[in-house]
């Protein structure tokens, strides 16, 4: 039976106070106090949906073998590319095989459950051995408004498989319906919404319970059976209706981390999933609910395998990685919000050159470097010629991936002058443990706590942005890592 | 001077080191306790990728002493990679004698004890950054 | 069998404009300057020259590519010209050509002349080049020279465990001191004496670099003409400066894809030093050389080049440098002119710019104050590149 065989997230290391936006913007919109407790979770400048979905689904894949993956469907309403096919960018970061399916869902914050259930069905008809399937997104808010202050990012991974599941898929029921609570056009940047009450009234109230009820028919189950009810509603005051409407014990209802990570859009209902995993005992029931344009309930059994997966981080692993952004202007130059003047050095043009990045596309956005095999020494870029000074073999050499790899910082600086969103600048030499050396950036981290010798994981980040010619560049990043005694 | 072996030298400068104006005036460089000149304010130093000036001095009360520290703003026009100005704060460390003295060019002198360690480093760094908003360099000499 | 440069081309001329801010003029000016100045000094006509080699290094400004553009300016008469980049090895690689071709007894007189007209950029600054590749564009950091030079620094302090304050010290002294001797030197752009405090209390570029560690980006051009030793000597009746040796040393890739680099050294320095002393003759570095201009780009490269030059002893260089080793009284006279530091650093123009003070100074033609006493041996250096990846020149001279 095809299932979740294991799960990852992803919620940024910055985090704003919710007071910190209302202090800025509060003058423009002073009944934006109801909303502004809390925190929410706010990519870094070198972050976006896809990056964080490629993280999330790194956190998800740990240990695990990547090969029998068949599909790879990432689910988003803030893609950075309309086509440029983002799922295959993901797939690239995570080193996937050539022949495999890839599809990017959107259009609808339940394009993540709705990809959730693609890959079930997949796998369910044996079409699919494994399918990950990662959501995210990173919305905006126009500056001073109620969006700006609910929404979060991050985002979510799950591996579906039918062998070794830790959940196992019991059924759906979905809604689909051209209900227009919120939206975007496609050459918009900012959500725009309709009246709360109408969205509460006749929106929420309605769907959810229908999409809940529809489900219970359909797979001949009761409320009572479930251990957790994760249903996504921006509302709290509608959650709680909800709850009464729905006749829920509340400490059954998964918390939605409002004001920890805030809405994050299509991946909320499966970061919430991927929560009530960590917590889960083997047994429970689950049951999913998606909202945003119609509704997908999935319902879920928990199996055995959940108390022998570890080593994610999961939700309560990120977490706790936490720093304060404490400037509002960072927050709206870190997401485009407001022109900035980034000097003219940084206007220096660019050009992506699609041929060569083609030819290096394992090496950017793989981080795949080679191992001689004569003499063993790992090295990136991937060479042809050993850099061994004893060795030299030519055209001896096997792909080696770097991207898991651990390593320490072999020199680094903060500088001032290069073109930066975060000055100073930090990057320097990391010397990867078995071999292999890299000059990267450092990022989600400050000056001083660089020092030679630190460890350093690496994380999959944007490089550059064109702005000229709107194209986004993806590397990787060393991240400093407390030292695990 | 002259120019002597290097062993000789080596030695005869440990015996008489010359008299300079400058922080570790007759003291080891790794002690914490050091002779503070304080620089002219307002008195731009010129160079080729740039130029920098004091505008303030500073004493921040912390934990029960006082911190002292400099306000600085630079121009880095033309050096080798760049165009950037500079809000940057220099911290000398906790002050145990104020002014006690001149030295021979007539700048006043304190003795001042540097700060080492790190969590007292970041609490004045968030202290002086709360102070003087936009001034992210905040170093401890 | 090989017998290296030594002693086989003579340097006959010598000129170097004034660097700076050279607003009034264009490459094509300075070059003229520097000509008309070295012609001078060789005392020969212009005709006599046969050949030219043309070291310029950014294409995006300054003169354009090939060599043509030095023969159209100079009017040479249809001689060879030829156009060297090596990064900043660029100067002394048409240094080089010109030896060689000399050597080679294939001319008797050679031009070697390097430009860089940087000043046109329109903002602070070397203009955006991908100097370093497409791959290193797409996955390089966003890095400027300061930042990647600085990490020399905290590989080098974190090596041999320097405590930072007395690490600042030591690299505040070399740019006071390279400032102290730019400060008597009418050719030099930044020509103001600057204190050890004042560097120490100047902002930083990159940590640990502050203002007066990195160099700055200025105009200027150089040459020289050489030719055989015999027809040097018949020309001006004196014994000439000759060359003693030309190394040139490029990264083999090993300490940026290798593990072995300890990052806290030049490698590209140690092998050019080894092989310009053998091919010089020379067996200890430290008690011959007599006076050094080396690559100041940034303070910290001209510490750890003093080691890698075998000068100081690995992990040693501090004590020389504040024992005053390497200042314009010292045993070993480093940027008796000011050096990059107050020169700034036209990429084309610089290897010859160090020439010429070596060999003014082997020839006595400075005012006391900034002369070398009674030198024998002069050393340049340059280094261009990063510290993982570069190429390093060095060129003796003597006499």
């Amino acid at each position: 039976m095809a299932g979740i065989v294991s799960f990852g997230a992803y919620v940024p290391r910055y985090r704003l106070k919710r007071m910190t936006i209302f202090g800025a913007m509060g003058w423009i919109n002073p009944a934006n106090i109801m909303l502004a407790q809390g925190e929410k979770a706010v990519a870094n400048q070198d972050e976006d949906s896809l990056t964080m979905a490629a993280e999330a689904s790194i956190d998800c894949l740990r240990g695990f073998d990547r090969s029998k993956v068949d599909a790879v469907y990432f689910a988003s309403t803030t893609m950075p590319y309309a086509e440029r096919q983002n799922a295959g960018v993901i797939s690239m970061a995570l080193n996937l095989r050539d022949d495999i399916r890839s599809a990017d869902f959107s259009g609808a914050l339940k394009s993540g459950t709705s990809a959730l259930l693609s890959a079930l069905e997949g796998v369910g008809s044996k079409s699919l051995r494994q399918a990950v399937v990662c959501a995210s997104d990173c919305r905006l808010g126009k500056m001073g408004s109620p969006q700006e202050m609910i929404f979060g990012d991050g985002g979510a991974s799950f591996l579906i498989g039918e062998e070794g599941t830790i959940a196992e898929f019991k059924g759906s029921y979905s809604l689909t319906a051209d209900f227009v609570d919120h939206y975007r056009g496609s050459k918009t940047t900012f959500d725009r919404q309709w009246e709360d009450r109408w969205i509460r009234d006749v929106g929420f109230d309605e769907f959810i319970p229908k999409a809940v009820g529809g489900l219970l028919k359909k797979c001949n189950v009761q409320l009572g059976d479930f251990s957790k009810i994760i249903f996504q509603c921006v509302y709290d005051s509608e959650r709680r209706n909800l709850a009464k409407i729905l006749k829920l014990d509340p400490a059954r209802i998964q918390d939605p981390q409002h004001n920890t990570i805030g809405e994050t859009g299509t991946a909320q209902s499966l970061i919430m999933l991927a929560q009530a995993l960590e917590e889960a005992k083997p047994g429970d029931k689950l049951l999913v609910v998606s909202f945003g344009n119609g509704c997908d309930a999935l319902y879920f059994q928990v199996t055995d395998g959940v108390s022998k997966l570890n080593g994610r981080k999961g939700v309560k692993g990120h977490l706790a990685n936490r720093a304060e952004l404490n400037s509002y202007q960072k927050y709206a130059v870190f997401r485009g919000m407001i022109p900035v003047d980034i000097g003219m050095r940084g206007e220096a043009d660019f050009i992506t050159r699609w041929s060569f990045l083609w030819r290096k596309r394992k090496a950017v956005l793989g981080l795949i470097g080679s191992r001689c095999k004569k003499c063993g020494t790992p090295q990136f870029p991937p060479q042809r010629i050993c850099a061994n000074p004893e060795c030299g073999a030519v055209d001896q050499m096997e792909d080696y991936p770097f991207a898991d790899k651990k390593g320490r910082i072999f020199s680094y600086t903060g500088d001032m002058l290069a073109a930066s969103y975060d000055p100073p600048e930090l990057y320097g030499y990391v010397q990867f443990d078995g071999g292999g050396r890299i000059m990267c950036n450092f990022t989600d981290c400050a000056l001083e706590d660089l020092k030679v010798g630190m460890p350093v994981a690496f994380s999959f980040r944007k490089k550059y942005y064109d702005e000229k010619r709107d194209i986004h560049g993806y590397f990787w990043k060393a991240v400093p890592q407390k030292e695990v005694a | 001077m002259g120019k002597k072996g290097t062993e000789e030298k080596r030695s005869e400068s440990k015996r008489s080191r010359p008299h300079r104006t400058h922080f570790w005036e007759g003291l080891a460089i790794s002690e914490s306790v050091i002779e503070f000149v304080h620089p002219e304010l307002n008195q731009r130093v010129d160079f080729f990728g740039g130029g920098y000036l004091f505008t303030e001095e500073g004493k921040l009360p912390y934990r029960g002493k006082e911190v002292l520290y400099l306000v600085g703003m630079a121009g880095i026009e033309t050096s080798c990679c760049g165009t950037g100005g500079c809000a940057f704060i220099k911290v000398p460390g906790y002050i145990r004698d104020w002014k006690k003295g001149r030295n021979e060019t007539g700048r006043p002198v304190s003795e001042v004890e540097r700060v080492e360690a790190q969590d007292q480093r970041k609490e004045i760094q968030d202290l002086l950054k709360e102070k003087h908003p936009g001034f992210s360099q905040i170093e401890f000499l | 069998m090989a017998t290296g440069i030594r002693d086989k081309v003579a340097i006959l001329g010598m000129g170097c404009t004034r660097f700076g801010e050279r607003w009034e003029s264009s490459g094509e000016d300075l070059i003229i300057e520097a000509f008309q100045e070295a012609l001078a000094d060789a005392g020969i006509e212009k005709k006599e020259i046969q050949a030219a080699w043309f070291g310029t290094h950014i294409d995006e400004v300054n003169v354009g590519k090939s060599g043509v553009p030095l023969a159209t300016t100079l009017k040479l008469p249809f001689i060879p010209v030829t156009r060297t980049e090596n990064y900043c090895a660029t100067g002394t690689e048409a240094f080089r050509g010109a030896c060689y071709a000399v050597a080679a007894g294939v001319y008797d007189i050679c031009l070697a002349q390097g430009v860089e007209k940087l000043k046109d950029t329109g903002y602070g600054g070397l203009p955006a080049t991908t100097a370093f590749g497409q791959l290193q564009a797409l996955v390089g950091p966003n890095a400027t020279a300061p930042g990647l030079f600085a990490q020399l620094a905290t590989s080098y302090f974190a090596k041999y465990q320097v405590d930072p304050k007395l690490g600042k010290k030591a690299i505040a002294h070399i740019s006071a001191k390279s400032h102290a001797n730019g400060a008597l030197n009418p050719k030099a752009h930044l020509r103001k004496v600057v204190s050890e405090e004042q560097i120490i209390n100047a902002p930083m570029i990159a940590y640990p670099l502050g203002l007066f560690d990195c160099c700055g980006v200025s105009d200027g051009s150089a040459a020289a003409i050489v030719t055989t030793p015999e027809i040097a000597r018949s020309l001006k009746k004196t014994e000439p400066v000759l060359v003693k040796a030309l190394a040139i040393s490029v990264s083999s890739g090993e300490e940026a894809l290798f593990t072995n680099w300890d990052g806290a050294h030049l490698e590209t320095t140690v092998r050019a030093g080894q092989m310009a002393f053998k091919e010089a003759g020379i067996k200890n570095p430290r008690e011959e050389i007599s006076m050094m201009e080396v690559h100041d780009c940034f303070s910290i490269t001209e510490l750890t080049v003093y080691e890698d030059l075998q000068i100081s002893p690995r992990g040693k260089a501090i004590e020389d440098i504040l024992d005053g080793f390497f200042d314009l009284q010292g045993k070993i006279p480093c940027q008796p002119d000011g050096g990059l530091k107050c020169f700034g650093h036209p990429i084309g123009a610089s290897g010859l710019r160090m020439l010429y003070e070596m060999y003014s100074q082997l020839l006595g033609r400075w005012p006391e104050e900034r002369r070398v006493k009674n030198p024998r041996f002069g050393l340049t250096h340059n280094l261009g590149g990063i510290p993982s990846t570069n190429v390093c020149s060095i060129a003796i001279i003597g006499r």
